[in-house]
């Protein structure tokens, strides 16, 4: 069983490659962006979410990698459920972007990619009040 | 106009790709990879600020670098490589801090996020250093200013401690421009916090006024004498009055006057005032000659002054004159913890070198075999391995359990409680290494730890003040808070609202203090974490409502 503090210790470094730069590309652009930079900020914060060097991971690859190494350690915690269901809300979002969208909200989006950073911060707080 | 010239250091390109499009900054290009507009790792980006720090105004640097072990600056010999990895912008920074200590540097980071490790602490300590509030354009737009324009407003002459707190730089920019002319300065803040010594060390330097800096502290004068010292008078102008007397507005001519407690001029007495401020004359009482007058008024009041002005305290008239749009509020040490371990240790260095402590401190440094011109330093938590390369240095170590003590405490001193409880620690715990010396003991260590229990004793004496303060404020409350409830919502809903209405009243009471509210809700103060955990999920954030 990984202790309070490999589990901190992975979540941090999940809350950094996954959290902050699947939003980032998107928080990163103006306001009055169109809507073709919109969809290409989302599709790189999905596609190209970390990169490191010549290593390039989507939020795929992240996600497989951490619950591969954490999900049997965290599952008692009610903020991995939470935290699931954000990544699965992020990336539900890969196929509603292309360029053809129909017209939708740059704020849903915004919500759906910032909720899986705010779930990472939700369960690293329930695991230190452990 | 010119434009910050920004460099990222950065395992990514995000950041670059972002300044390279704002043009509003210019993105400093290494061209050390063709491929990138930054800087990969601490090695490359160390050689080139070697090579080209004038070209660069503010560095972007990133705080997790995915990098070979060997590019990596290690952060201690007890950390792991996935530590040196995850903090690498710490240690990049510290090597950056040897160099160049005025370089404005702004860490990618949200404070919050290195609270896994003690180095929070060490980097809100350090001026030119900035965290990044947000992942949005604008929070990265408003942190590069505020780091560029610190970096030119930086007056290394000052002995004014700024701190590190937003509402601190922003008090100095405002305080720098206001110092220029002969416009009066209002100054509030709470007992404690400075105001006189700003006045004095702050806007009257910097006021350009060849003049002497005069003070009048009004709480000290009889409220009958207080017309002849601001005005002065003639000989027999008022019962015992045996001779002429100057007043501080004659004194303070082409210099500056400050007021303290200006709030306690008497109504009758506040006409004149008000008369002197707009002829720019002043007739001392029982004379019929006017004196021509320029001179700068800084007043300072420790309770708002518009509160006085509602209340009939104080003219509405004199108040406009004074000019309630140059009110400069100093905010109470409670109000900025992220100051603390900055003051502390400026503190600390400042009470070594009195001369009252220096003997004290050349005991201890011949009794540990060190020169007597040797460093100083508070160390907080607990101390980090020495490098081969730094200087030696004698630490006074601060061990967590009292830095705890001095975290929790709140201050109703301010800056002036904390130079007192800095000062008597530094001193007892210099008292108990030469007793120790005197004894026989031999001290080989350059290190002297502070005992927590000693903290305990020094802020024992305002604690019992606050209880009292919080005491008057609970009653003055009635016990009571209003909440709001939106009709037509779930019961879930309403139950969801009124604990975060009731947490978020709580929270303001406690000052912040998530142990006192685990006392209150759950009998249990070491519960603290459960009740910060119920507070996040309830969706309130401690950052958002310090801001407010």
């Amino acid at each position: 069983m990984p202790t309070t503090g490999e589990l901190l210790d992975a979540l941090f470094d999940l809350k950094h490659d996954l959290g902050k730069y699947l939003f980032l590309p998107l928080g990163m652009l103006p306001r009055e962006a169109p809507l073709t930079e919109v969809i290409a900020a989302a599709r790189k914060g999905l596609l190209q979410t970390r990169i490191a060097g010549d290593l390039s991971r989507d939020v795929a690859d992240l996600w497989r990698e951490f619950t591969d190494a954490w999900a049997d350690g965290l599952s008692r915690f009610d903020a991995f459920e939470r935290l699931s269901r954000a990544v699965d809300g992020a990336r539900a979002w890969q196929n509603r972007l292309t360029t053809e969208s129909p017209a939708f909200s740059r704020d849903e989006l915004e919500s759906d990619f910032k909720a899986v950073g705010q779930a990472i911060g939700a369960l690293i707080e329930e695991v230190r009040g452990e | 106009m010119s434009k910050p010239r920004v460099l990222v250091i950065d395992d990514g390109t995000t950041y670059a790709d972002v300044i390279a499009q704002m043009p509003e900054f210019d993105l400093v290009d290494p061209q050390v990879d063709a491929q990138i507009p930054c800087l990969k790792d601490g090695p490359d980006a160390l050689t080139f600020l070697a090579a080209h720090r004038r070209r660069i105004d503010v560095v972007l640097l990133d705080m997790k670098f995915d990098v070979p072990q060997e590019r990596l600056f290690s952060l201690g010999e007890t950390a792991t490589t996935r530590q040196n990895k995850r903090y690498q912008g710490v240690a990049i920074l510290r090597e950056i801090r040897q160099r160049f200590p005025k370089l404005p540097v702004v860490l990618l980071t949200a404070v919050e996020d290195l609270s896994l490790v003690d180095v929070a602490d060490e980097l809100t300590a350090q001026s030119m250093t900035y965290f990044l509030d947000g992942d949005d354009l604008d929070a990265l737009r408003i942190r590069i200013n505020s780091a560029w324009r610190d970096a030119q407003d930086e007056l290394p002459e000052s002995r004014v401690l700024w701190g590190t707190d937003a509402s601190m730089r922003e008090l100095r920019r405002r305080l720098m421009v206001l110092a220029r002319g002969s416009m009066p300065v209002i100054l509030e803040g709470e007992t404690g916090t400075g105001k006189s010594f700003l006045a004095e060390q702050f806007i009257h330097l910097n006021s350009g006024r060849k003049g002497p800096f005069v003070v009048l502290d009004l709480a000290s004068i009889p409220t009958e004498l207080i017309a002849a010292h601001l005005f002065g008078a003639v000989r027999g102008a008022y019962t015992g009055s045996v001779a002429d007397r100057r007043g501080v507005f004659e004194m303070a001519d082409k210099g500056t006057l400050f007021i303290d407690e200006v709030q306690n001029i008497p109504l009758e007495v506040q006409k004149q005032l008000l008369l002197v401020l707009q002829d720019r004359r002043v007739r001392p009482l029982g004379s019929s000659k006017e004196i021509p007058l320029d001179v700068k008024v800084v007043a300072s009041s420790n309770l708002p002054l518009d509160d006085a002005v509602r209340t009939g305290r104080f003219r509405s008239d004199l108040y406009m004159r004074l000019n309630p749009a140059t009110r400069m509020r100093i905010p109470p040490l409670r109000e900025r913890p992220g100051d603390l371990p900055y003051f502390a240790r400026k503190l600390t260095e400042l009470a070594v070198n009195d001369p009252e402590v220096a003997e004290l401190r050349d005991q201890v440094l011949r009794a540990v075999g060190l020169p007597l011109d040797t460093a100083v330093h508070l160390v907080i938590g607990r101390p980090k391995p020495k490098r081969s390369d730094e200087p030696a240095a004698l630490e006074i170590t601060l061990p967590e359990p009292a830095w705890k003590l001095l975290r929790r405490h709140k201050w109703p001193g301010n800056i002036r409680e904390l130079q007192m409880v800095m000062h008597n620690m530094v001193t007892f715990t210099l008292v108990g290494a030469v007793d120790a010396v005197q004894s026989g003991m031999a001290i080989s260590a350059a290190r002297l730890q502070v005992d927590p229990g000693l903290i305990g004793q020094l802020l024992a004496g305002s604690t019992g003040l606050l209880e009292q303060k919080s005491q008057a404020r609970s009653a003055s409350e009635n016990g009571t808070i209003p909440v709001r409830i939106e009709v037509g919502a779930s019961l879930n809903a309403v139950a969801n609202s009124v604990e975060r209405q009731y947490f978020l009243a709580l929270f303001k009471t406690a000052d912040g203090d998530f142990s006192a509210m685990a006392k209150l809700l759950l009998g249990d103060e070491r519960k603290s974490r459960a009740v910060r955990l119920r507070f996040n999920q309830l969706g309130l954030k401690v950052r958002e409502i310090a801001k407010q």
